[in-house]
């Protein structure tokens, strides 16, 4: 039978029950060796006050430990009601100050939760805003391009003319949307990124194979450093996005002629992917807040984008344990660093 | 929730003419879970600062609250226990004992305070920081983001509520540093920790919750 299982009654009544025994046959030994009754007397007195004090030991024992309880309770019960830590002696080495530092430990890191769970929720609030803010213009120019269309009469050059604008802001909406379903889909925990072991360089290839065509028009050269059959635990498939995110900056963000590097390198702990362009560079001051949701530098307003590649980027690596820096110089370019864990 | 708060702290060292204010007055709060890089150069006061907040140093005025308890108003032995229960540090040159093993080095502060050695949560930790082959391999034989690997998992394992950082990344090459930093964070992440880490190198700052510049004693912008 298990220990947890004996009742505390039944356990005590085996110990005296061994105890008497015990003391029984010994005294019988020693009868039957001296002959002398006296003898035997003494013994049985013996054993009848060490069941005494016995006794006492446990009553105070129980005490102790009953008070340990009530304490426990109180401190329990005090951090239910939460109005205020409860008042004890912390730093004392009993086994009561160890428990409650635990416990208010404990108690920290669930308010912490609490509070990680309210900041979650307004975050997607403020994701909900911004989505409404962002889709608001092109669907204002689409609706006004529609009217115009719709009221006045057109020759053939200006129909063309605006059914190319409308085009445009068509594809403007879609880009924006495909990227908003994503981030959304992150962000709410929908989508659960699956980690195996594979290939980084078909991961890479997949995302590289996204940027061929405008890096042929703006005539980039792109070097690709990348150690064979090199493979990380990692979704291959959200990775590749993380990856385009960044080559796709690159691309938009280094003029004409320029260069694209990408380096892949295995640490001991981490697998890090460097992408480096010869592009326009980002001030130090700068580089927290580029991984914020739909920050655009001031100086970029006139290039493409909605400031929503390195947000997604950096989510998809945390997803995976990994992180990202940036190292950058103004006018020589920026390099972005993944770091996957590699186990 | 606030977790750690200095209150206009002040340490002076030496007498007029030549007193020197290595803090001058710095108010720094962190909040529960956060990480967060206290960034100046050499001789800006961030070590101090950082040994304020452990309790390694008595300020010449103004208080350091942790965990609602103000570390000047205790005893030697309560902030002794106090220090051991709550706050890890790592420091630049990882301080291992060099005639103990990785997992001896490890447990030491465990041991140290007579409690048993959680195994699950220590696996745990070595596994994060991959020095499962590791543990048996005395601390001369580790490369230098090995051994500062090691100093994390012994500031891990009594599992603190605040972990204190000097210069984690000091004696390191930039690849190392990252790597380290990289685990530090997640490590940090992953037992629910507020991390505090001094460093004079931005780009590793960058990894922080938030960053702090200190210059002069005093906190600027």
């Amino acid at each position: 039978m298990k220990m947890e299982r004996l009742p505390v009654k039944k356990l005590l009544g085996i110990i005296i029950c061994g105890a008497l025994a015990t003391s029984a046959i010994l005294l019988l030994v020693l009868f039957w060796v001296t002959g002398n009754g006296w003898l035997v007397l003494y013994g049985g007195a013996l054993t009848a006050v060490l069941l005494v004090w016995g006794g006492v030991f446990l009553y105070c024992f129980q005490k102790k430990l009953t008070r340990f309880a009530d304490s426990l309770c109180r401190t329990l019960d005090d951090m239910m009601d939460s109005a205020a830590r409860p008042g004890m002696d912390y730093e004392a080495e009993t086994l009561l100050a160890r428990i409650s530092h635990r416990l208010e430990r404990l108690y920290r890191v669930m308010q912490q939760d609490r509070n990680s769970v309210a900041k979650e929720k307004a975050e997607l609030q403020s994701l909900l805003s911004d989505i409404s803010h962002q889709t608001r213009t092109p669907v204002a120019n689409l609706k006004l391009i529609h009217e115009t269309m719709l009221t006045r009469p057109l020759s053939g050059e200006q129909r063309e003319e605006f059914l190319r604008a409308a085009g445009s802001q068509l594809d403007k909406l879609d880009f924006l949307i495909q990227a908003l379903v994503k981030t959304s889909r992150l962000e709410t925990g929908v989508i659960v990124l699956e980690k195996k072991d594979a290939a980084i360089e078909d991961t890479l290839a997949a995302a590289i194979n996204g940027i061929l065509a405008p890096m042929e028009k703006k005539n980039l050269s792109l070097s690709v450093d990348c150690p064979e059959e090199l493979t990380v635990s990692h979704d291959s498939r959200w990775t590749s996005e993380a990856l385009f995110n960044l080559l796709d900056n690159a691309v938009k963000y280094t003029p004409p002629g320029g260069s694209i590097r990408v380096t892949v390198q295995s640490g001991e702990m981490y697998l890090k992917i460097d992408v480096a362009d010869t592009g326009r560079g980002i001030p130090e001051c700068e580089h927290a807040a580029i991984f914020k949701r739909f920050y655009r530098e001031e100086a970029v307003h006139e290039t493409d984008g909605i400031g929503i590649g390195l947000y997604l980027a950096r989510k998809i690596v945390t997803m995976q344990g990994g992180y990202m820096m940036v190292a950058s110089e103004i006018g020589k370019g920026s390099t972005f660093s993944i770091f996957l864990p590699r186990k | 929730m606030r977790i750690l708060q200095t209150t206009d702290l002040k340490k002076y060292y030496g007498t007029e003419p030549n007193l020197v204010r290595a803090l001058d007055g710095v108010n720094f709060s962190a909040e529960e879970g956060e990480f967060v890089a206290v960034v100046g150069t050499s001789g800006s006061g961030k070590s101090t600062l950082l040994h304020m907040m452990g309790g390694l140093d008595t300020p010449t005025s103004g208080s350091v609250v942790v965990r609602d308890r103000e570390l000047a108003k205790m005893s030697d032995e309560q902030l002794t226990i106090f220090r051991r229960r709550n706050i890890g540090f790592v420091f630049q040159n990882y301080n291992l004992v060099p005639i103990l093993s990785v997992y001896e080095n490890i447990v030491l502060p465990v041991e140290l305070d007579g409690d048993t050695v959680d195994r699950r949560f220590l696996e745990e930790v070595v596994e994060m920081l991959g020095l499962e082959e590791k543990l048996q391999s005395m601390p001369g034989a580790l490369s230098g983001g090995q051994q500062q690997r090691v100093a994390i998992a012994r500031a891990l394992v009594s599992k603190p509520a605040i972990v204190l950082a000097d210069e984690p990344t000091g004696s390191l090459d930039s690849r190392t540093s990252a790597e380290v930093m990289g685990l530090l964070r997640r490590t940090s992440r992953e037992f629910h920790q507020t991390l505090v880490m001094i460093t004079h190198n931005n780009e590793i700052a960058q990894l922080a919750d938030r960053i702090v510049r200190i210059e002069d004693g005093r906190i600027a912008g």
